[in-house]
Formats: structure tokens, C-alpha cells, sequence
């Protein structure tokens, strides 16, 4: 019982640094598009970019909550250790897919913002 | 009758985590490695493919090193587990082909990319009408 505590705490841990960390890096990148696509007005590229990171930690915490079921009992150290890279390998595979559409997203929409920059 | 006592087999756990302990300082440092190289050099295909928009091209080169780095310590985490490994040589037979398969991973994974890179900056060119000074 102990040690489901012990694991549930630490993928918390982990799951929810990777998310803050991963949602400021987007954040601080992605304004470079916004003010790109928005033309450089400012006071709507900072309240699109706060809705933006607001509405990527919603997605990830819906997605990484859930999955911290666990199913058997984790008895020994290796059990332990098995099961939190299992599920933090996955929640990373899942981010890094999201993480990639995310840019193609920002990519696609600046470029059809101003084709006239492009050449 | 003599009721035997069956003393179930002891799963000894320690050489597995010693695996496991092995392992990912490694499969985590391959990808450091291989990121940093990569990341590196790819600076100057997004400046082409953007057009020498520096901004633009440093924060995508930027969210795919980050795109990068999730995607393979996802991977790596997820071929760590190992099945009852009893000795020492077991130890290194699984680690090694634990560690060959993720670094030929990385490798597909590095040409991938290199492929993209070099696909982007055809595009890019060919879009271009007029030669930029």
C-alpha cells in the first residue's frame, strides 16, 4: 500500500514537471509565431498565447490523471520501477506526438499568414 | 507422508535493477548526445528553409529538440523492462541487446530527420521565386 503511494507521487512528480516545463517552452517559443501571424500586435498575441498554454495544460492533465491507474500491486523495487517507465515513457511518446503537431499547427498557419514573406 | 514445504523460487531482484541502473544513464546520454549534435547543426536548414527569419527559425529548431528529446526517452523508457535476469552474463547479453536495439532506433530516428531536414530545404527553394540576396 506503501509503496503505490510512493510511485503514484513520483509519476505525479515527473508527469507534471514535464507538462509545466514542456507548456512554458511552447509558450515562450510560440510567441515568435503569434506575433508573426498577428503582425506584431501585441495585445493580442499575449492573451492568445496565455489561452493557448491554458488550454495545453487542460489536454495534458485530462490525459495524464488517468493514467496513473494501477492495476496489479507493486511489490518489489523492480515493480516499481518497471511500471513508472512504462507510463512515463508513454505520457513522453504521447507529448512528443502532440509537441510535433503542435509545430506543424504554428508552422502551416504562419506560413499561410503571410506567403508574401516566403519569397 | 512428509508434507514438503515448497519454498517458492526467490525472484532475485537485484541484478535487474542493476540493469535497469546501467541502462538508462546510457540510453538517456545516447539521446543527450545525439540530440545536441543534431540540434546543432540544424540550425542553418531552418534558417533556409524559413528564409534567414532567425527568430522563426531558432523556435522551431528549439520545439523539435524538444519534440526530439521527448520522443526518444519515451522510447527508451518504455524497452527498459527486463525479465528475470540471473546472472551476470545474462546482465550483459540483455543490456547489449537492449542498448544496440535503441541506438540502431536512434540512428532510423537521426536519418529520419536529416531526410526532413534536407526535404524542407528543397521545398523551401523551390518555392523561392526570386534568388534572396
Amino acid at each position: 500500500m506503501k509503496t503505490s503511494y510512493i510511485v503514484t507521487l513520483v509519476y505525479l512528480l515527473i508527469a507534471g514537471n514535464t507538462t509545466y516545463f514542456l507548456g512554458k517552452s511552447l509558450y515562450k517559443h510560440g510567441e515568435n509565431f503569434l506575433m508573426s501571424i498577428f503582425r506584431n500586435r501585441l495585445e493580442i498575441v499575449l492573451p492568445v498565447n496565455k489561452i493557448l498554454l491554458t488550454g495545453f495544460y487542460l489536454v495534458n492533465a485530462g490525459f495524464v490523471l488517468p493514467f496513473l491507474k494501477q492495476n496489479k500491486g507493486l511489490t518489489t523495487v523492480g515493480d516499481c520501477v518497471e511500471f513508472l517507465a512504462f507510463k512515463i515513457g508513454f505520457i513522453y511518446l504521447v507529448l512528443g506526438c502532440m509537441h510535433f503537431t503542435n509545430i506543424l499547427i504554428f508552422v502551416l498557419i504562419e506560413k499561410k499568414s503571410n506567403p508574401s514573406t516566403s519569397n | 507422508m512428509e508434507t514438503q514445504n515448497v519454498v517458492p523460487a526467490i525472484v532475485d531482484n537485484s541484478l535487474t535493477i542493476k540493469t535497469y541502473l546501467i541502462y538508462l544513464p546510457i540510453a538517456i546520454t545516447m539521446t543527450v548526445l545525439v540530440a545536441r549534435t543534431l540540434f546543432k547543426n540544424s540550425k542553418i536548414f531552418m534558417m533556409d528553409i524559413f528564409h534567414g527569419r532567425a527568430e522563426i527559425a531558432l523556435a522551431t529548431n528549439r520545439l523539435f529538440e524538444i519534440g526530439f528529446y521527448l520522443l526518444n526517452i519515451g522510447a527508451a523508457l518504455l524497452i527498459l523492462k527486463s525479465y528475470r535476469i540471473e546472472s551476470h552474463q545474462e546482465l550483459i547479453e540483455v543490456l547489449s541487446h537492449k542498448i544496440g536495439g535503441f541506438s540502431i532506433y536512434l540512428g532510423v530516428i537521426l536519418f529520419l530527420n536529416l531526410l526532413l531536414f534536407f526535404r524542407g530545404k528543397r521545398k523551401a527553394s523551390q518555392s523561392l521565386a526570386q534568388p534572396v540576396k
